[in-house]
């Protein structure tokens, strides 16, 4: 860390917008890192990215520091991977999804299987089944089962109730278990 | 698909390491912003963009004063006192009989 986020926000309201600079490159991994979770090319994922950095700038006068701005951050990264989740929801019949590979199949086939799925490959399966989930339910899962974030967390990244949350949960892991279900018997055919 | 290896499944998911960031992204990122569109510039708000923004809060206004109005002259009328109507009706042959 160069600087205190804190202080280099305060810089860049004082009239230094070079500061921004330090503030992007101590929280641009943690962007990243939440970004990539909701889409695998990397090239796109610099674009969220970008995107990110640009709306908090804009905002920049509406962070009031209750909250430490990395999480301030990440609450504009979470609604930045939900538009664009929603956007390719849209445009899902013109988007090609990659194949799942060889052995993705073969894990998916196995009944008890004897090794472990690496994390490419758990993501083909899983971009795959997230297609039958709604953009929220995609953010709602990815938080909780992947990033590992508790329901009160989740509540404050996206603005959500904790009921809506739980329900989103419980509806999205019902929906992926059919979907993968599907997977597996298309897959054995 | 049973519990345990969706839970594999999220499991493995959660190994997956994000991409390196490159190294000139920040100063990319502070290349690609409008310096007039930082948070310190005050942000100019047309006129109509301000009856767009507010409408739904004048339409009810606007709703509400017809309703109230409607009430007192209702009111008026069933508590037999002279109404708005009556007033403007006495104005109007006054000033046509001088």
């Amino acid at each position: 860390m160069v600087n205190d986020d804190t202080e280099l926000v305060a810089r860049v309201r004082a009239g230094s917008p070079d500061a921004y600079t330090d503030l992007v490159r101590n929280n641009q991994q943690q962007v990243f890192s939440i970004l990539h979770r909701y889409e695998r090319d990397t090239h796109l994922v610099e674009d969220l990215a970008q995107e990110t950095f640009t709306k908090a700038w804009r905002a920049l006068d509406r962070f009031d520091g209750r909250a430490p701005f990395q999480h301030w951050l990440s609450r504009i990264a979470v609604h930045v991977a939900l538009d664009h989740v929603r956007r390719r929801k849209r445009f899902a019949g013109t988007i090609a999804f990659p194949e799942i590979g060889e052995d993705s199949v073969g894990w998916l086939r196995d009944e008890l299987p004897p090794r472990e799925l690496e994390g490419r490959q758990a993501r083909e399966i899983l971009d795959l089944a997230m297609q039958s989930l709604s953009a929220a339910e995609q953010i709602v899962i990815t938080l909780m089962e992947i990033e590992g974030r508790s329901v009160k967390e989740i509540c404050s990244l996206t603005g959500d109730s904790s009921v809506a949350v739980r329900v989103r949960a419980m509806r999205a892991r019902s929906k992926l278990r059919k979907a993968i279900e599907k997977l597996e018997a298309s897959e054995h055919e | 698909m049973n519990d345990k290896k969706l839970n594999q499944l999220f499991a493995a998911a959660r190994r997956e390491t994000p991409p390196a960031v490159p190294a000139d992204f920040a100063e990319r990122v502070q290349h690609g912003l409008d310096p007039s569109a930082t948070a310190n510039v005050p942000v100019v708000v047309s006129f109509l963009d301000q009856l767009n923004r507010n409408f739904s809060r004048y339409a009810a206004i606007a709703a509400a004063m017809i309703v109230l109005c409607v009430a007192v002259e209702i009111s008026q009328s069933l508590s037999q006192e002279p109404s708005i109507d009556d007033d403007v009706n006495q104005i109007c042959s006054d000033w046509m009989l001088h």
